[in-house]
């Protein structure tokens, strides 16, 4: 990152972060499994190495063009195993070589497991319940994606391909309602909510550590900080304001004040809530949405405070033709832009999305 | 006792909602009248959804609290199925895995009066028709999270023209991609995002209105 800091691509990101004037509206891509369908990687092979994950990303980014930067430059499946806290089907094992992978949400997590995290804290409740009840060796798989960072950075620079994000966090929220399941979850808030909440203060200290320190080291600089199934639609307001909103902002002051910008990936519909993210540090962080959250809510709400991300529905993406595609993001453009946004789809590109339709994404910046 | 248990129910008062079921069966109401009372509280509580008083936190945990109530009455859901609005048959289709939105669909159709048959995930056309004509069904809901799974939602559709059987349901789409233009293109009778949405649509379609 530092080697390239003149990059005007770079620049024009984080001059969108800072709300200050740009020369037009950056363009992100962040999809992974896109990445490797459209450079006609299997999803399997894709999956195999972190590294080709990053090749397939370099090539999808260049066949494009004119974008500015991919969200992640690579991806592995263990990093769902330790964020979801449950199985994950993936190509080439429970499915085809080539369908895409999906998040099994079987409710590993019993409910004496607050208790359990309590007592042994969160760190070495995790590490056994990955190797014990997901599968043996998922922690180590997990370490060894991580330590292999250094390389995927390398080969993102060498290929001239700039990034947002290589690390992950979530809230405690997420990895206990992963791990649960959603009702199960949503159960145990209003039934046994003290319980929760203990282990959930349990688990914060340290749990960002390794996401930041990482970052840190590599010279990246943002992280991608997780929410969905916390999101305002799904919880009454009590509950959001007891069980997920302190500690995101807890999450988001630590890694500001580690001088990294946090990626605000929140799924669904967080529309009720906008206005507490005003409580986050002021032109530091990237607001990114999916398409559920009312955005032009949020560039209201948030405009003057925060930068904000997205958010190209997935079914225009997929089933939209580039036409379509063009004029929803020549909206978007209009309506948040120009200083305090960045276009990019709303969470991943869908894998079935036709370059086609991503190439009039990135045109819609342009004006071409 | 019906204006208080609903009320305890629109609440969420758990344990509340048990006592007075219990207490209500022990006095010998009858187990129709308390689950009046009940359904009665899933409607308030669905208004409140559609007005942002409420969320899905409450709309799954009602319908949890009804299913534990209707075991406190010694019934399970196929005796609530008894008097049921309508049939409706749901699952994720075909390719995709994805079950939890699904599920929390059923509980809360199931709530509402609905009489669910739940297929489970990754299922296929024809295993649809055939729960249409074995339960007489007349409302279909297609789930999905993945944006790939809309050509399975498309074979779906048209397998129940092809089974002649197209004008005598109502097929609905459901799941995080899903919108209103998606069904129109798909062919489908309507989209919903939400467990709410999919009991107003259902609740439409039986009365013959646009949702």
């Amino acid at each position: 990152m530092n080697a390239q800091a003149a990059d005007p691509r770079r620049e024009r990101l984080a001059r969108a972060v800072r709300l200050e004037p740009v020369d037009h509206v950056p363009v992100v891509l962040e999809g992974v499994a896109w990445s490797a369908r459209v450079t006609g990687m299997t999803l399997q092979r894709f999956l195999s190495d972190p590294l080709l994950a990053t090749q397939a990303n370099i090539e999808a980014f260049n066949a494009v063009g004119n974008a500015d930067a991919v969200n992640n430059p690579t991806f592995d499946a263990s990093s769902l195993n330790f964020l979801w806290m449950t199985k994950v089907r993936k190509p080439g094992e429970e499915l085809g070589e080539d369908e895409p992978w999906q998040v099994e949400e079987s409710g590993l997590m019993q409910p004496e497991d607050y208790e359990h995290i309590v007592a042994e804290g969160w760190g070495p409740f995790q590490i056994a319940y990955l190797n014990e009840r997901i599968a043996p060796g998922t922690f180590e798989k997990f370490i060894s994606f991580v330590r292999g960072t250094q390389a995927v950075v390398d080969k993102a620079n060498a290929g001239d391909m700039p990034f947002l994000s290589v690390g992950v966090l979530t809230t405690p929220f997420e990895y206990l309602c992963g791990g649960r399941s959603f009702s199960q979850f949503v159960f145990d808030l209003y039934r046994t909510p003290d319980k929760v909440e203990a282990a959930m203060q349990a688990m914060m200290p340290g749990l960002c550590d390794a996401g930041i320190g990482v970052t840190k080291l590599v010279g990246c600089p943002g992280i991608w900080v997780g929410g969905w199934r916390s999101a305002s639609r799904m919880l009454a307001q009590p509950l959001w304001d007891r069980f997920v909103f302190p500690y995101l902002k807890d999450i988001v002051q630590q890694v500001a004040d580690a001088g990294i910008i946090p990626i605000l990936h929140l799924d669904s519909d967080w529309t009720r809530d906008l206005p507490r993210l005003l409580e986050l540090p002021a032109k530091t962080c990237i607001l990114s949405l999916d398409s559920m959250t009312d955005i032009r809510r949020a560039k209201e709400v948030l405009g003057d405070h925060m930068c904000i991300m997205g958010d190209v529905p997935p079914a225009v993406l997929s089933a939209g033709t580039p036409e379509e595609v063009y004029e929803h993001c020549r909206k978007l453009v209009a309506d948040i832009g120009p200083t305090g946004y960045i276009l990019q789809s709303g969470c991943d590109i869908p894998v079935d999305a036709p370059l086609e339709n991503v190439k009039a994404m990135v045109s819609a910046v342009h004006g071409e | 006792m019906s204006d208080k248990l609903s009320s305890a129910l629109v609440e969420m008062r758990e344990d509340d909602v048990l006592t007075q079921v219990r207490v209500a069966k022990e006095a010998g109401t009858p187990a129709t009248e308390v689950i009046a009372a009940l359904q009665d509280a899933m409607r308030t509580i669905g208004d409140k959804y559609e007005t942002g008083e409420y969320f899905l936190s409450e709309l799954i945990f009602s319908a949890e609290i009804f299913k534990r109530a209707l075991a406190e009455l010694g019934l399970d859901q196929a005796a609530a199925d008894t008097d049921a609005k309508a049939t409706f048959v749901l699952g994720t289709v075909h390719t995709d895995i994805h079950d939890i939105g699904k599920n929390i669909v059923a509980s809360v159709l199931s709530a509402n009066g609905f009489k669910v048959i739940d297929l489970g995930v990754d299922v296929p056309a024809e295993k649809f028709i055939a729960a249409v004509k074995e339960n007489d069904a007349r409302l279909v809901g297609l789930s999905c999270l993945l944006t790939t799974a809309f050509d399975a939602m498309k074979s779906t559709i048209e397998a129940f023209d092809n089974a002649g059987l197209r004008d005598m349901v109502s097929i609905f789409i459901g799941g995080g991609p899903v919108t209103a233009h998606l069904a129109e293109q798909l062919g489908a009778d309507g989209a919903g995002i939400s467990a709410q949405e999919a009991v107003n649509l259902a609740q439409a379609a039986i009365e013959g209105r646009a949702a």
